[in-house]
């Protein structure tokens, strides 16, 4: 290979790189079909359980590692040279970029996260309003879909809690460590101090009046898988 | 007395009856004083996806001279003259409460129909609807069997109330009934606890993300004031047997119509039940109409409007609006730039603003979107409308 053909292919190589990390306009990025290969679009499915997958992501943020408007859209000339594009607004970098996690996705990610797949997420299909085969529609959230996830991460996550360290009543240390390592797993991220406050206040001030230790720690669990940390990707 | 979670909850239940069945004047989750509708009220429309014929708001203007009107295949309801494959659905005793009611928008196309006829002021005329009405229903607004609003439109919600999809009875009844109790199982009071911590522990990824992960807060809220509530019994047999259904997903028209009651007789203020197909090109002598309404919508219709407008008019005020995107037009059975809706209520008489000409016309002072929100709002009496006046002279 001579020497100019070799220069040839590392700068188309560097514009390549250049243009694709510069295409904001991916057309699915926020309305598009996901994806529907053999797994049906379950993002754990690849993954081995207890949340081995994708485990080392963790605490990076896009929007962090790049400035906003640092990139700017792919113009699009249409007929008489018009821009057709120019009056789109460029957003912030990694926003408006999670989605909720549709039915199909959350069997693997119990399986994931819990490491059983609960038995009541079959029987409530419907309510998370899966689309038939071969449609696709925006999957949304709603008060009883949350309620079902809640519900279904409730018993699930109580019949899983059979370590010694459930069955005591949590302090607000063992709470907050708890809290921490669930919310590690479960979300594929490094929790906020906030986050871990809200678990652990839930866990050992708002349910004070359970006297079942289990069932207060299996509440921090099911509010944990029903947050967006667990319900959105 | 071994008194369970469970029938302690029953129990309490039977003496929240009657909080869950009088409507309190609210505007939010806990009621806000705002309107002052005394009685338990819900607005449901049926919405006709690709648009409905005159012959069901008005079939006369067509006797012996288009869509297969003849004298004998219509019924004549106080001058509100229905195709009989319509009228059949309406129980005897009901049909001195029904009116015909215009809408002269002038939109001939399909998407900027169902938008226009569900957005006023730039928001989502059935949430203001439902605000309007106020109450103490956890979910205010609901679409049953779907996830939005026609042409996709997932509204902003306006004043905390949004727009929850039902897609499943049984999961819906358990939120709204509990579950039997057992080591297992969440208990309401913790699970109202859990999903406010888990609202707060949201906050951070939805304020990053309020466009596609929109439907999120709304959803915490409802779920977490569904909870709080006082539990109400509901039985899916007893809504499977009325409705001839044989399972609880909502995937039907006469699982949307049940799933329609189940939300009206928990204190939802606004319901809508869409169901496709009615983009009738060609149908000139309007039997594929008669037969999608006799066959899909008729029955179950029938059984709604007997149980809920017919059975219950001494103790609640539902108003039943059916609607499309537009008419169909002559001769082809095509777009018609305007559209008229059979509304159905207590609070409605034998009226019609709604009946067209012979070219399916409306006259030129028929009001246009804004008219018909008046008019349900008035059909609902609220204290207070949103849209303005009511200039539709159909009200009992």
């Amino acid at each position: 290979m001579s020497k100019s053909i070799l220069k040839s292919l590392v700068a188309t190589s560097l514009v390549s790189v250049l243009v694709v990390a510069c295409a904001l306009e991916d057309a699915d990025a926020l309305r598009g079909a996901r994806d529907t290969g053999e797994n049906g679009g379950d993002p754990a499915a690849a993954g081995g359980a207890n949340g081995a997958a994708g485990e080392g992501a963790a605490g990076t943020d896009p929007a962090t590692a790049a400035a906003a408007g640092a990139c700017e859209a792919k113009p699009h000339i249409g007929f008489a040279n018009v821009d057709f594009v120019a009056d789109r607004k460029a957003g912030e970098l990694g926003t408006n970029r999670r989605r909720v996690k549709p039915y199909s996705a959350l069997r693997g990610e119990f399986q994931r996260a819990l490491g059983v797949i609960p038995a009541g997420l079959a029987l409530n299909a419907a309510a998370f309003g899966e689309a038939p085969a071969r449609w696709y529609a925006e999957p949304v959230e709603g008060a009883v879909s949350l309620y079902s996830t809640y519900t279904i991460a409730f018993t699930a996550c109580y019949d899983t809690m059979t370590q010694a360290e459930f069955q005591v009543a949590p302090s607000m240390a063992t709470a907050t460590d708890g809290c921490t390592k669930l919310a590690r797993k479960y979300w594929q991220r490094t929790p906020t101090t906030e986050e871990v406050t809200a678990c652990a206040t839930l866990a050992v001030t708002d349910l004070a009046t359970e006297t079942v230790p289990r069932r207060r720690w299996a509440h921090a669990c099911a509010s944990l898988l029903s947050s967006t940390g667990f319900t959105t990707y | 007395m071994n008194l369970s979670r469970r029938s302690f909850l029953q129990v309490a239940s039977v003496a929240a009856g009657a909080a869950i069945g009088t409507r309190l004047p609210g505007s939010s989750l806990f009621g806000v004083a705002r309107a002052a509708t005394v009685e338990p009220t819900s607005v449901v429309v049926v919405y006709l996806d690709g648009g409905i014929n005159a012959i069901f708001t008005g079939a006369d203007a067509f006797t012996n001279t288009a869509f297969g009107v003849t004298a004998n295949n219509v019924t004549n309801m106080g001058g509100v003259i229905v195709d009989n494959a319509l009228a059949n659905a309406i129980p005897v005793n009901v049909r001195n409460r029904v009116a015909s009611v215009g809408i002269r928008h002038g939109i001939t196309d399909h998407g900027n129909a169902q938008t226009s006829l569900f957005r006023l002021n730039n928001q989502a005329a059935p949430l203001m609807l439902a605000d309007a009405i106020g109450g103490s229903g956890a979910i205010k607004a609901a679409v049953v069997g779907d996830t939005t609003l026609p042409n996709n439109v997932r509204p902003t919600p306006v004043n905390n109330i949004s727009l929850q999809p039902i897609t499943d009875m049984r999961a819906t009844i358990e939120a709204v009934a509990g579950a039997a109790m057992a080591a297992n199982v969440a208990d309401r009071p913790g699970t109202a606890k859990g999903l406010t911590a888990a609202q707060k522990m949201s906050k951070a990824t939805l304020a990053k993300h309020p466009t596609s992960l929109s439907s999120v807060d709304p959803a915490l809220t409802s779920a977490f004031a569904t909870v709080s509530k006082p539990v109400q019994p509901f039985s899916t047999t007893e809504f499977n047997t009325a409705y001839g259904l044989n399972s609880t997903n909502v995937n039907s028209f006469a699982a949307r119509m049940a799933a329609a009651e189940l939300m009206v007789r928990s204190g939802t203020n606004f319901v809508i039940a869409q169901d496709g197909g009615w983009d009738t090109h060609g149908d000139t002598n309007g039997n594929t109409v008669r037969n999608m309404m006799t066959q899909r919508i008729a029955p179950a219709l029938r059984t709604f409007l007997t149980r809920m407008v017919e059975g219950a008019m001494a103790e609640r005020n539902v108003v039943v609006a059916i609607v499309g995107d537009f008419h169909r037009s002559l001769p082809g059975s095509d777009h018609q730039g305007n559209v008229s809706s059979l509304v159905i209520g207590k609070a409605l008489k034998n009226a019609t603003t709604g009946k067209t000409d012979a070219n399916v016309g409306l006259g030129p002072n028929v009001p246009s979107i804004q008219g018909f929100w008046q008019l349900l709002t008035a059909a609902a009496k609220t204290d207070v409308s949103p849209f303005g006046a009511n200039t539709h002279a159909v009200l009992a």
